[in-house]
């Protein structure tokens, strides 16, 4: 399924939420909702559940990397991507560990981002 | 903290910003040594410290025409008020300063750092100083104003 797949934003910057919406919409994606911390994601994903999830990494409340251990303990199948200002090999390798599947960095370009999406679909 | 490593630091941060001014606002830098313009009206600045081996912060400051510029580039459009403003520029200095961090982390593979969440300052006389701090910067023009930008390393 690559048309009208379900996307849930996890990061506090509303000009993430913006900057992901105007990359993937046009390509016929939905972004369901925005969460401002991996706490508030996890109960959207519950309520929504979207086939992808971009994630953040720096946040209030529940970072990134323990916001993906809960959603992989959850649902194995989870498709995450993580989505960062910082993408150093050891938070790369981190993430990967738990289970990620497609790490970006910020700022990205929006061709990036529907690759990414499509790739894990 | 030797100079050798805080002027490596300050290549991190200084190719972060050029990278990021460039693929969100489309915006060319020139450098310059006297950012007078800065410090002649209102203006921003924005902070975002790290933590890890070391502690420090990387600082910017710019004057509030070109932060309305640097919002329209990200968006297409001018802020609905002032706290959309302050978001985007602290997410701003965040991917600037994730981007130099990441430079860092790989080179020096037991740095581990992290960075801390941005503050952002308004004013029209506003001065920030880190007496306890290592610091190197520099300043660029680009078309809407000056940007100045400082690395400070604790314990320097």
């Amino acid at each position: 399924m690559t048309e009208k797949a379900k996307v849930l934003v996890i990061d506090d910057s509303p000009f993430i939420s913006k900057a992901v919406r105007k990359a993937v919409e046009p390509e016929g994606f939905e972004v369901v909702g925005q969460a401002f911390n991996g706490r508030e994601g996890l109960e959207m994903i519950r309520d929504h559940q979207p086939e992808i999830i971009i994630l953040d990494v720096t946040m209030p409340v529940m970072d990134g990397l323990e916001t993906a251990e809960n959603i992989y303990r959850r649902n194995p199948d989870a498709k995450v991507i993580m989505l960062s200002a910082m993408g150093d090999e050891k938070l790369v390798t981190a993430a990967k560990r738990i289970g990620v599947k497609r790490f970006l960095n910020k700022p990205f370009k929006a061709e990036e981002m529907v690759a990414a999406i499509k790739g894990l679909l | 903290m030797e100079e050798e490593k805080l002027f490596f630091f300050h290549k991190c941060m200084d190719d972060a910003f050029r990278k990021v001014v460039s693929q969100l606002t489309g915006m060319s830098l020139t450098p310059i040594t006297e950012p007078s313009s800065i410090t002649d009206e209102k203006k921003f600045s924005l902070i975002v410290g790290w933590v890890g081996q070391n502690k420090g912060r990387v600082l910017f400051e710019l004057n509030e025409k070109l932060a309305l510029k640097i919002f329209e580039a990200m968006n297409g459009v001018p802020p609905d008020d002032d706290l959309e403003l302050y978001l985007h520029l602290a997410e701003f200095a965040n991917m600037v300063s994730g981007n130099g961090i990441t430079g860092i982390n790989d080179f020096y593979k037991s740095s581990e750092l992290r960075l801390t969440p941005p503050a952002v300052f308004a004013g029209e006389k506003l001065e920030i100083t880190s007496p306890k701090v290592s610091s190197a910067g520099g300043a660029y023009r680009l078309e809407y104003g000056a940007i100045r930008l400082e690395i400070g390393i604790e314990g320097g």
